[in-house]
């Protein structure tokens, strides 16, 4: 059907022209690739694709469905005409009691053995070729071979005439369609079972109801209709002892129900029209005040009919087309499943091949479409049966047009029943929406298992069926939607109510099964199912975290303990959260705690919980509340290690010393250094003791991996802190500024010095510090109360560094070691990535060949994965490694080239996340040391000045990109210190930058600017000092500020070195 | 809806009155055929017509009322409209204004509109009782096969019935289409026609119709969003 005429068209729209065409040819193929394929690879035509192809596909689904359709309606449409013959075989026909697109059904007599039966007499044109009338007459030779109290028995099977028939026993009762409907028309005049709302939905009450429809319908009602394995209903005694009314009812395919109640007389059924008060001095016509008796009768019916298909699967017969039509309800209280398997007998080839339109489609399910079903495709048709009986609505509307188009919208879920009726006894709705779950293996296993979860509602013991259904379904849904990370704080919310009120029934089941004791066995194979349950509540609620808050970087991966999943091989582009989803998801660390306490056996639980508080800790630090991000982590190592007794496992080790990493990472962000590398230490332990109680050649990847992370956190200096080592010779460009921490660097870079002027800065004092009380004589004090590093005359750089020094050198030269040799196995970026930042580290003893190979690393990895924000802020923050503090002016011009490399990045990555303070922090302290550097610059510029005016244009355009640079990280830091107002340094940096900035106009003699930056500044400290009265360093600070005299215009003096 | 202006789509027209600046003489695959049947005889007549079989009848199955399945034949149908192409042939040689195929369809239609006339004619308002299409004529073709899918089988009044009511909404927005557009959307999908062939047949230019086509597939792109998705 293409057009090459205009498949060669020029024009777009004619592109899309054949385009359609050659999509809806694939789709009649039954080849057609997805939509989204096609507007991949026609990315002009995208937005065209996606509005019209699903219309297509659909039209095309359509047509598919309706050829079969009207190919069998074809097929079976040349009926029997009214009694074309009056006897076949043995039997004679009494009279016609329904038909069908299969065929009729006859009430019969057997003269041979004056018995009454059901003939049904197929259709002449359903059985056209030779092989349709052996496989008829091979399912109808099984179907006989059933023999169980709800299946009606076939006696036989035969040919007369070209007619094919097979004989069944009579059924006096009510096909279940016709009760339905009668059911539906007592709720419409005012059921008390049935809201006001619940919509009959049949409203052809054209069609007159057989009195054993409506009598069925009124025992069902009253819950007097009774089930084979409760006493027989007096009602239905009664109405048995006068002759019944012969309303009898065989199915032909769909609800052949037209035609007893139409008025023919028959003559049996009118000696002794029965007694129109039977049903209702028994059951009243109206609407007694039933409680759950209907339910129950409900559950009775489906239960009898899940044991006979579980007879039948176990004699490996499908019945392929249960529904309402084809069970019987009969005047004893029985159900009877009919015609089984003769869906399957007449089906045609070219039918069965467009997807098996035998069955009513409505209670197909859905691999039925696909032309797979097994038994529990009978499992589900049940479901939906049941389901209408509860709601007296179909469980898909086919108003909904979706619904019967496609088998996508097939799998979507039906309305809970109990939205529809509240009263409806929540653990039916269970067994209800268990049973037509979409997914085979979701489903109850075995029409056993269902009657058996029947028979437990009707006993009132606690069924075993879960709502799963939500967690499953919020499990792929998470699955399907990676970019779960964009979903707002609400939606968040709910998915976390959702966790809560699921899981809330494994506590509830768990504190039921304490009190049952007595009932251990059956509570035992319980809880193993509501178990599975919750593990699939914790697995969904892992991926939410999962996707909600990944790793931040590879260099922390997460390596959960059961994650075999994807998630992790994959890279993924670091999704981040905001402090409020932050806030909602720490609350849900306390339901985890609950549902703990609830059950302290649960190892999975324990697992989760600790997991949970680990992510907790990730996201906190991620967005820079550290305190939080501390206790979290300490929570998840305590759980962690109590896991770990019971059971040590390579993975949990693992955890635990990630954590301990993290934590280390954290106290530091915090300047607590002593306690901060007391926790890498205790990483360094845990992996150390695991290393050594084990072959080595167990340890993992993984492990090794950590133990050389380790390795580079113990050794890495506080950035610029270790000035025990001048990088090279001072003042030289490049020499490294040091790179931040992982955590935020609030001590990034050039740590707050009071002045630019005071080269030395407060670094050298923390560092000493460090070691000194690493050894533990110092008590760990908070660094808000405490900062350690005073005015910065008061440092002085020792060389008492050294040694340990050396053997922080060494820690990482094995790191890079452990490193090598993992990528040269695995390449992964995560081991380039902390290789990169070992060189980095050992570049700072001013070995540029190992910086150069740092940016050589970082810059591959920014290639690689460019969506990873980390990598560009590790490779902005090492080209930002110039100390320009250091920088003599004549190298100025040298610093700002790099530095401009390094804002660029530091922009784009702070535009990404703008919400993350590690990459604010970044770009204020790129701009601040970029306007230093101009400064620097300009400064060189006084030795021109003496031809005054002639090169004062350069001087000022430096003077004017200094000021630049320092107003956006005055603006910067400004918004860092309202997110965080309590964190010392970054006000301080703060004050500082403005301080700088304050500086500029002093330059330019720009007396009301400095004054009033400079006012700004000075208040910004006061302001923190009244709230944090103990920090003395802050006090120092201050002081030294107010000190300061203002520099004289146009000195221009040069920093102190 | 008249029955008026039902009749006026798809076969309605005369196919004979078709004469339309965007029919493609040059198209070497009509000039193909047209040559086959100037030289080929009877034989090519019914080689021609065995070709476009498959289409015409899926036409005929697709239009055919609901109530004459089962008592009338496509096959005696097309069988007939065989006939008559074969003697009307040359008729249509003399001044082809249209594929072989588009004039077949036209002749088919014919045939089964005579069919439908002499079947449902006088009683079809009772007749239609029955199969709850009562307020629909033949003509309606398109309306009936496309809400009909909606239906299992539909052979018991009762059910037939409730997917009736079903259908409602469907219909409804079928009916609230144009119907210039329905009948693109049945002769792109039902019939399988190319853009071109449905242009001949509606006479419209091609350009024209893929513009229907395209509103109408977002019509019923519209129709299905009103479907309340829940998952």
């Amino acid at each position: 059907m293409n057009e090459p005429q205009e498949t060669d068209s020029p024009t777009a729209g004619t592109d899309f022209d054949a385009l359609v065409e050659e999509f809806t040819a694939s789709c009649r193929r039954g080849s057609a690739g997805s939509v989204e394929e096609y507007a991949q690879r026609f990315p002009a035509l995208a937005d065209k694709i996606r509005r019209l192809f699903p219309s297509i596909a659909m039209m095309e689904q359509l047509v598919e469905r309706e050829s079969a359709e009207r190919r069998y309606t074809l097929s079976h449409s040349g009926r029997p005409s009214q009694l074309p013959i009056e006897r076949i075989g043995d039997y004679r026909l009494v009279r016609e009691i329904g038909r069908g697109g299969m065929g009729v059904v006859y009430e019969a007599a057997q003269e041979s053995l004056g018995r009454r039966v059901a003939v049904k007499v197929l259709a002449q044109q359903a059985l056209l070729a030779d092989k349709h009338i052996q496989r008829f007459h091979r399912e109808a030779r099984t179907a006989a071979s059933l023999h169980h109290t709800n299946i009606v028995p076939v006696f036989g099977v035969g040919e007369h005439d070209g007619y094919h028939y097979y004989v069944m026993q009579l059924i006096h009762g009510a096909g279940l369609d016709e009760v339905l409907r009668a059911l539906r028309a007592m709720a419409a005049t005012g059921g008390q079972l049935w809201h006001s709302s619940t919509q009959p939905q049949d409203a052809d009450s054209t069609q007159p109801l057989s009195d054993q429809a409506q009598r069925v319908a009124q025992a069902l009602q009253s819950g007097t209709f009774a089930g084979s394995d409760s006493t027989v209903a007096d009602v239905w005694h009664k109405a048995d002892t006068a002759p019944v009314r012969d309303a009898t009812l065989h199915t032909t395919g769909n609800a052949a129900n037209d035609s007893p109640t139409k008025g023919e007389a028959l003559p049996h059924a009118l000696e002794g029209e029965p007694e129109d008060g039977v049903a209702t001095t028994e059951t009243s016509p109206t609407f007694p005040g039933v409680g759950t008796s209907y339910w129950h009768s409900v559950a009775r019916i489906a239960l009898q009919v899940a044991g006979g298909l579980q007879y039948a699967h176990q004699h490996g017969k499908l019945h392929r087309d249960v529904k309402p039509a084809n069970l019987l309800l009969d005047t004893q209280g029985v159900t009877w499943v009919a015609d089984f398997g003769l869906a399957k007998a007449i089906e045609q080839d070219d039918v069965s091949r467009t997807g098996d339109v035998v069955g009513t489609l409505r209670y197909m399910a859905p691999e039925q479409f696909a032309g797979e079903p097994d038994h529990r495709s009978d499992i589900y048709s049940l479901g939906l049966t049941l389901y209408e009986l509860l709601t007296l609505q179909p469980a898909y509307e086919t108003t909904s047009l979706a619904h019967l188009l496609s088998d996508h919208a097939r799998r979507r879920r039906v309305d809970p029943p109990r939205l529809l009726n509240p009263k409806i006894p929540v653990d039916l709705e269970t067994i209800t929406l268990k049973a037509i779950e979409s997914e085979p293996d979701q489903r109850y296993q075995s029409a056993g298992a269902l009657a058996a979860d029947l028979r437990r509602f009707l006993n009132d013991e606690p069924i075993l069926a879960r709502s799963t259904t939500t967690w499953t379904r919020l499990r792929k849904w998470c699955r399907r939607n990676p970019a779960v990370a964009s979903l707002s704080g609400l939606a968040a919310g709910l998915l976390i109510l959702v966790a809560i009120s699921t899981s809330w029934g494994y506590w509830r089941t768990t504190a039921a099964l304490q009190r049952e004791s007595q009932e251990r066995e059956r509570a035992l194979g319980e809880q193993e199912k509501a178990e599975r349950t919750l593990s699939i509540s914790l697995e969904a609620l892992d991926k939410v975290y999962t996707r909600l808050a990944p790793q931040r970087m590879p260099s922390s991966a997460v390596i959960t303990l059961d994650d075999e999943d994807d998630d992790q091989a994959e890279v993924l582009p670091q999704p981040v959260v905001s402090q409020e989803t932050a806030a909602l998801l720490e609350d849900l660390l306390d339901f985890y705690d609950r549902l703990a306490a609830s059950d302290s056996q649960n190892v999975q639980l324990k697992q989760e919980s600790a997991k949970a508080n680990r992510r907790i800790g990730d996201i906190q630090q991620r967005l820079g509340n550290f305190q939080r991000a501390e206790s979290a982590y300490r929570l998840a190592i305590q759980k962690f290690e109590e896991l770990r007794r019971s059971a040590a496992a390579p993975a949990l080790t693992l955890q635990i010393a990630q954590i301990h990493n993290e934590l280390g990472t954290v106290l530091r962000s915090r300047q607590l250094h002593r306690e901060s590398q007391s926790a890498f230490a205790s990483a360094m332990s845990v992996l150390a003791e695991y290393r050594d109680s084990q072959d080595f050649s167990a340890v993992t990847d993984d492990l090794k991996f950590e133990l050389a992370r380790t390795l580079y956190l113990r050794s890495q200096r506080k950035p610029g802190q270790d000035p025990g080592q001048p990088p090279g010779p001072p003042g030289r460009p490049g020499g490294p500024e040091g790179p931040p921490p992982p955590g935020w660097s609030v001590e990034h870079g050039d740590q707050p010095p009071p002045d630019r002027h005071a080269v030395r800065s407060p670094r050298g004092d923390d560092s000493a510090r460090r070691e000194s009380h690493g050894r533990g004589d110092r008590q760990p004090k908070d660094w808000r109360h405490d900062r350690p590093p005073g005015p910065p005359h008061e440092r002085h750089p020792t060389k008492r560094h050294a040694p340990e020094h050396g053997r922080s050198r060494d820690a990482i030269k094995s790191a890079i070691e452990i490193l090598t040799e993992l990528s040269e196995r695995h390449p992964n970026p995560k081991y380039t990535y902390m290789l990169a930042l070992c060189h980095r580290e050992l570049s700072r003893d001013g070995h540029s060949i190992e910086a150069h190979q740092a940016v050589q690393l970082l810059e591959q990895l920014c290639q690689d994965y460019p969506d990873i924000a980390d990598y560009k802020h590790e490779l902005s923050e090492t080209y930002a490694m110039v100390d320009v503090r250091r920088v003599r002016p004549a190298d100025a011009a040298d610093a700002i080239e790099p530095l401009s490399e390094a804002l660029k990045l530091a922009e784009e990555v702070h535009q990404q996340h703008p919400n993350l303070p590690t990459y604010a922090q970044s770009l204020a302290h790129i701009h601040h040391k970029l306007g230093t550097a101009c400064m620097v610059s300009a400064t060189m510029m006084p030795a021109t000045r003496r031809s005054p005016d002639g090169k004062s244009a350069s001087r000022n355009k430096q003077l004017d990109r200094a000021q630049h640079h320092y107003r956006n990280a005055v603006e910067i830091q400004g918004r860092l210190t309202q997110q965080f107002p309590d964190v010392v340094v970054v006000e301080l940096w703060l004050a500082r930058m403005r301080q700088s900035l304050s500086e500029v106009y002093a330059q330019r003699g720009q007396w009301d600017q400095y004054r009033s930056v400079r006012a700004d500044a000075t208040d910004g400290l006061r302001r923190l000092l009244e709230r944090q009265p103990s920090a003395s360093f802050v006090r120092s600070h201050l002081r030294q500020l107010e000190r300061r005299p203002p520099p004289a215009p146009r000195s221009g003096a040069p920093p102190n070195r | 809806m008249s029955d008026e202006r039902r009749a006026a789509h798809s076969g309605g027209l005369p196919w004979n009155v078709m004469i339309h600046e965007n029919q493609q003489h040059e198209d070497p695959q009509i000039e193909a055929q047209l040559d086959l049947l100037r030289h080929g005889g009877d034989q090519a007549v019914a080689d021609l017509f065995q070709q476009v079989r498959p289409q015409l009848e899926r036409m005929v199955n697709f239009r055919m009322d609901r109530r004459l399945v089962g008592r009338v034949d496509a096959a005696d149908i097309l069988q007939e409209a065989y006939l008559e192409v074969a003697r009307r042939v040359n008729e249509y040689l003399q001044s082809p204004t249209c594929s072989f195929f588009v004039w077949a369809r036209q002749i088919t239609w014919q045939r089964l509109l005579t069919v439908h006339r002499a079947q449902l004619g006088a009683q079809k308002r009772d007749a239609g009782r029955e199969v709850h299409c009562g307020q629909l004529g033949p003509m309606d073709a398109t309306s009936i096969s496309l809400a009909s899918m909606l239906v299992g089988d539909a052979t018991s009044p009762s059910q037939a019935a409730m997917r009736n009511e079903r259908a409602d909404r469907l219909r409804a927005a079928l009916e609230s289409m144009e119907l210039l557009d329905r009948e693109v959307l049945a002769l792109r999908h039902f019939e399988q026609l190319s853009n071109q062939d449905v242009s001949a047949v509606l006479q419209i230019s091609k350009t024209a119709a893929s513009n229907r086509y395209v509103r109408a597939l977002d019509r019923l792109r519209e129709l299905l969003q009103e479907v309340p998705e829940q998952s």
